[in-house]
């Protein structure tokens, strides 16, 4: 079963996604800012991390920052905040795939994520 | 993150900026300094042996001093002020050119007309007064003109000497200050409008992420209701409403995205976007299945794409947005069960993208208006739509534009319409 870190600020969203992810079967932990996310990845490890960018206290950039120790934990963004320079900071600190939340309401991440997943467990 | 805390984060990175730029500036005028003492002071006295030039130079450079540390005092305490470097050049540049052509004129020894240097005065202080960095040009003009003068005066006067007199000196003072202005123009000039676009640009980013926070989280819920336990004990009107508030939500969202795109296009950082390759036939299937999928005309879509994967230097987002506008508009426009075509044609010279409807079309004086911002197309789409921003084939042109492409509608008033992107096969790769 694989376990995601779902970091998000905003109630409603956190709630949503991490219902639709946990039906759909992953394990599903929340973290609604970037400190508390950096206790959680050190207690224990996630297949994926999901991370919004626009955070209290330590922000997402912050956290892919201070993030380093990742092993195999693969890191999305699913931010709406597409300000060009902050896309490619993610992902020049090694975000995977940057993802908007219109486009990926929790349904369709959920399919997108067990595609990934899917296709890591074959290799 | 909430939007105040954005703006004080924004105002205190802005203030650091300009510290940073002033530390930049007075950092050259040091170095500039440096040169001027070694070649006016150490030079002179120490190789050729001459006290008296040591005594005038001494003079002009103690000037120079207390000039440099009065700016410095001023930027440091009173930065709340905000000067800009380039009104602390210009500054400088005008009492260093007052000093020198007092010398000038007083100095027995300096026989040269100094004239140059007093009409340069208000081309330097129209530059310093309209804050503009016509001022470095000016500046470094008024250098160029003023180091014409002197070589003129060492024709004449046949006594050209290297490091041995003080015109031989200015004249280095004028190149090393032209270099300067120069330096100093592209560190600080362009830095700064480049910043000022650049926090605009991410205050319209951070707009856009506030104002589609809610949407994105109603699109969530809608997600939940229609994919959740229960829905099959809801009415068709029940449904139908799902649907609605969807269909609703979903132009909320894109209008979020033209509005403020519109808005980032007069930006003038647009420009440092950094253009990659776009998986071009990926694209547009993307655009096109969301499109038809969102308003459930999967049946009505159509493709006509070349094999294989076909690129083009972009920007992903941009070219998506240009395309979901053109696509939505296909399907706005037309009813449901008229097919809505998207073709993509690859000739050895171009790249085209046609995307046809057979729905209203247009009147000639509609297609005119087309390409203008705010121009809504009431009589054009169906009845049962609500009012757009008309801002989408506004983007869009512009959009593609800034690809070097072009954009072009061919239209027949209850005939349909199709809209065509060429983009020049050069820019492939």
């Amino acid at each position: 079963m694989s376990k995601i870190l779902l970091i998000e600020d905003y109630p409603v969203i956190q709630e949503m996604y991490a219902q639709v992810l946990k039906d759909n079967g992953f394990t599903v932990d929340v973290a609604a800012d970037g400190n508390e996310a950096l206790e959680k990845v050190k207690k224990a490890h996630y297949d994926v991390v999901l991370l919004d960018l626009l955070l209290p206290e330590v922000n997402g950039i912050d956290f892919l920052e201070r993030f380093t120790d990742r092993g195999k934990t693969q890191v999305i963004v699913l931010s709406d905040f597409d300000y060009h320079a902050t896309v490619e900071k993610a992902k020049s600190l090694g975000v995977e795939h940057y993802w908007t939340k219109a486009e990926n309401t929790p349904h369709v991440l959920a399919k997108k994520l067990e595609e990934i997943l899917g296709t890591k467990k074959k290799k | 993150m909430d939007l105040d805390t954005y703006i004080l984060t924004a105002r205190e990175q802005r203030k650091n900026q300009l510290q940073l730029r002033n530390a930049q500036l007075l950092a050259i005028r040091w170095v500039y300094l440096l040169i001027i003492v070694f070649f006016g002071i150490v030079v002179p006295v120490i190789v050729q042996e001459d006290h008296r030039l040591f005594t005038q130079h001494t003079a002009i450079l103690s000037g120079f001093i207390l000039v440099n540390s009065g700016i410095w005092l001023y930027v440091k305490y009173r930065p709340q002020r905000e000067i800009e470097p380039y009104q602390a050049i210009a500054f400088f540049q005008i009492v260093i050119d007052i000093a020198i052509a007092m010398y000038a004129t007083y100095s027995p020894s300096a026989a040269w007309p100094h004239t140059p240097i007093l009409y340069t005065f208000p081309i330097i202080t129209a530059g310093f007064l309209f804050r503009r960095s016509v001022v470095f040009l000016s500046a470094g003009l008024a250098s160029i003109a003023y180091a014409a003068t002197l070589a003129m005066v060492h024709i004449r006067d046949s006594s050209f000497i290297i490091l041995d007199s003080f015109l031989a000196e200015t004249l280095l003072f004028a190149m090393l200050f032209s270099l300067a202005s120069i330096l100093v123009s592209y560190l600080s000039g362009y830095s700064a409008r480049r910043a000022r676009a650049e926090s605009y640009d991410e205050l319209l980013a951070m707009l856009t992420h506030q104002l589609r926070h809610p949407a994105s989280a109603i699109a969530a819920i809608i997600d939940v209701i229609e994919s959740g336990k229960g829905v099959e004990k809801l009415s068709k009107k029940q449904l139908e409403s799902i649907e609605l508030i969807k269909k609703e939500n979903f132009r909320s969202l894109s209008l979020i995205s033209n509005l403020l795109e519109a808005a980032r296009i007069d930006s003038r950082s647009e420009e440092s976007i950094k253009f990659r390759t776009v998986n071009l036939s990926q694209l547009i299937t993307e655009a096109a299945a969301s499109c038809a999928t969102t308003l459930k005309r999967q049946d009505d879509l159509s493709f006509d794409m070349p094999e294989g994967t076909v690129s083009l230097r972009g920007h992903n987002q941009q070219l998506r947005m240009a395309l979901d506008n053109i696509i939505h508009n296909a399907f706005l426009y037309s009813d449901n069960g008229s097919k809505v075509s998207v073709t993509l044609k690859t000739t050895p010279d171009s790249l085209r993208i046609s995307v046809a409807d057979r729905g209203r079309g247009m009147t000639k004086q509609q297609q005119k208006q087309l390409s203008d911002r705010f121009v809504d197309m009431a009589n054009r789409r169906k009845p049962s739509h609500p009012p757009s921003a008309g801002l989408g084939i506004f983007v869009s042109k512009r959009i593609i534009e800034r690809h070097h492409g072009t954009l072009t509608i061919e239209s027949k008033h209850r005939r349909g319409t199709t809209v065509n992107i060429t983009f020049k096969r050069t820019q492939e790769k």
